[in-house]
């Protein structure tokens, strides 16, 4: 579904940001993008989303040519930017301009989520909170059932509760033949959704696996000490002890940390799995 | 690649739609807007006129013509509203429709529609002012004559002229969409220095010929110096010349909107 080979990008007047960047993705997952800021994360969707132009190489999703911006592709795909644009219209008026240019949109599924996200249709999209647009483009963006979505940053701005809604939705409503890529630089939000795990750094690809296989492979666990276990991949200390990477033991398989493995690959940490 | 990807009559249909239901607040306001200032427009040329020659062509025509300029200029030199920032140009771009398609709701808006709307506004404006005047000005009665809607157009008594005017009407309007969608910022200003440059450098190259081709004849130093033939009884070579340039102009124009749209990036 996503098919990125040799590609090079740069903005303008500045360094080279990605250069010969190959990544393959098929549909049926929901792909975590990570980075520090400033890594590329952004950039990348905007160039899946046609938005910018590779300078070389090349990006092909859904068998469409992104920069072409062909509407059949574009029909299929939606964007979520951090700051997402929303007119001055209510709910329910966007929802009758907008929704007739998706031809998958569902309408139900839409009522579903606004009730979750505790959304009304009278509300106007201009004067609610950031938070609130974010649960709203969020929504409507799951409801079009485009095959690709890009979601940037989509818990930026959302309370504790509206992120766990925000979890449930995306697991509930995300179907199999659809793909969806988050990036965002707040891992432990989306930890418990993803089932694959891509960090970028300084322009490539430093890390990429199955959250499956990650958990199979390695043991997140809290140590009182350290001074004792040789295993150690990485640790970080935490209060009352350290955060610690292990080698998985067969017998015991432990919940992810994604914070902890996305600071130990920043740290340089090899990670074999 | 199918006709599909760049156009579909349904998806155009729900992309114009769209457009409509999206900026209708915007059009209805430019419409009332419009009224009220071809009001004030008219009231001002009636007042203005001399009771007893009468209101006139004379005065009518030129108005028209002034009042369509200043207007088009600022209804197709702001098409494709959405690029002037970045947040609102990402979203513009990804609204499922071809560039094709995105141009023409433009082209059908801002040229099309507009140009109709001005006439007919424009025509019922003036009576509707030429009935408030002799309400309000009882006493200095002025002869007014009935105008239609295409009076401004009856000066032009032969179809080249006319066909010259449609067309040199046409491709400044392609000129003033295309600017639109090559300039971000201060689009309306950039686009009619753009003008304003393109009409200089027409002007020097033909000063620059003119000191090639006749030396001898040129009076000064930007004197414009050309032979002049009939080529049909009414039809001069430098007037084929003009309809020529006026008539390709757009088809230069437009394609060049189409590609600068298409190569946008935000």
């Amino acid at each position: 579904m996503i098919e990125i080979n040799n590609l090079s990008f740069h903005h303008k007047k500045q360094k080279t940001l990605f250069n010969n960047l190959t990544y393959k993705q098929t549909s049926g997952s929901i792909t975590g993008l990570l980075g520090k800021n400033g890594a590329g994360k952004s950039t990348l969707l905007k160039l899946s989303a046609g938005l910018l132009h590779p300078k070389q190489g090349s990006i092909i999703i859904n068998g469409y040519t992104p920069s072409n911006r062909n509407p059949d592709f574009l029909a299929d795909i939606f964007l979520v930017s951090d700051e997402p644009y929303l007119p001055s219209l209510t709910v329910a008026s966007y929802l009758a301009i907008y929704a007739p240019l998706y031809k998958n949109f569902d309408l139900e599924k839409m009522s579903k989520i606004l009730k979750e996200f505790e959304l009304e249709a009278h509300q106007k999209l201009d004067g609610i909170s950031h938070g609130q647009q974010k649960k709203f483009i969020i929504a409507f963006a799951l409801s079009t059932n485009c095959k690709l979505l890009l979601l940037d940053e989509p818990t930026n701005g959302l309370d504790i509760p509206s992120k766990s809604i925000f979890r449930k939705v995306l697991i509930s409503s995300v179907e199999e033949d659809q793909l969806v890529v988050i990036s965002t630089h707040q891992v432990k939000d989306i930890e418990t959704i993803i089932d694959k795990i891509v960090i970028i750094e300084e322009g490539t690809i430093v890390f990429e696996k199955e959250t499956q296989l990650v958990t199979e492979k390695l043991q997140f666990q809290k140590l009182e000490s350290i001074s004792e276990n040789s295993n150690i991949i990485y640790s970080e200390k935490c209060p009352g002890g350290y955060n610690a990477i292990l080698p998985a033991n067969n017998d015991e398989e432990t919940e992810i940390d994604i914070e902890l493995l996305f600071n130990a690959i920043c740290n340089k940490t090899e990670i074999k799995l | 690649m199918t006709t599909n990807s760049y156009f579909s009559p349904q998806r155009f249909l729900n992309y114009l739609k769209f457009d409509l239901k999206i900026n209708a607040k915007t059009y209805l306001f430019f419409a009332i807007g419009l009224l009220v200032v071809l009001f004030f427009a008219d009231y001002f040329s009636i007042s203005q006129t001399n009771s007893t020659i009468g209101y006139t062509e004379k005065q009518y025509s030129p108005l028209f013509f002034v009042m369509f300029t200043i207007c088009s200029i600022l209804v197709m030199a702001t098409s494709f509203p959405e690029l002037r920032n970045k947040k609102e140009a990402s979203h513009y771009f990804l609204l499922p429709a071809s560039t094709f398609e995105k141009i023409l709701v433009q082209f059908l808006i801002r040229i099309v529609a507009f140009t109709v709307v001005f006439f007919l506004i424009f025509w019922i404006d003036f009576k509707m002012t030429h009935i408030i005047y002799q309400a309000i000005e009882w006493n200095k009665p002025i002869a007014i004559k009935s105008f239609d809607l295409f009076t401004p157009f009856y000066d032009l008594t032969r179809t080249t002229d006319l066909i010259a005017v449609i067309l040199a009407m046409f491709s400044v309007a392609t000129f003033l969409l295309m600017g639109s969608s090559i300039f971000r910022k201060y689009a309306l200003f950039k686009t009619i220095l753009s003008f304003g440059i393109l009409l200089g450098i027409f002007f020097l190259t033909m000063v620059f010929y003119s000191h090639v081709f006749y030396p001898e004849k040129v009076k000064n130093f930007f004197s414009i110096e050309i032979q002049s033939y009939k080529i049909r009884p009414y039809l001069y070579n430098v007037q084929l010349f003009v309809y020529i340039l006026i008539s390709f102009a757009s088809l230069f124009f437009l394609p060049l909107t189409y590609f600068k749209l298409k190569e946008k990036q935000v």
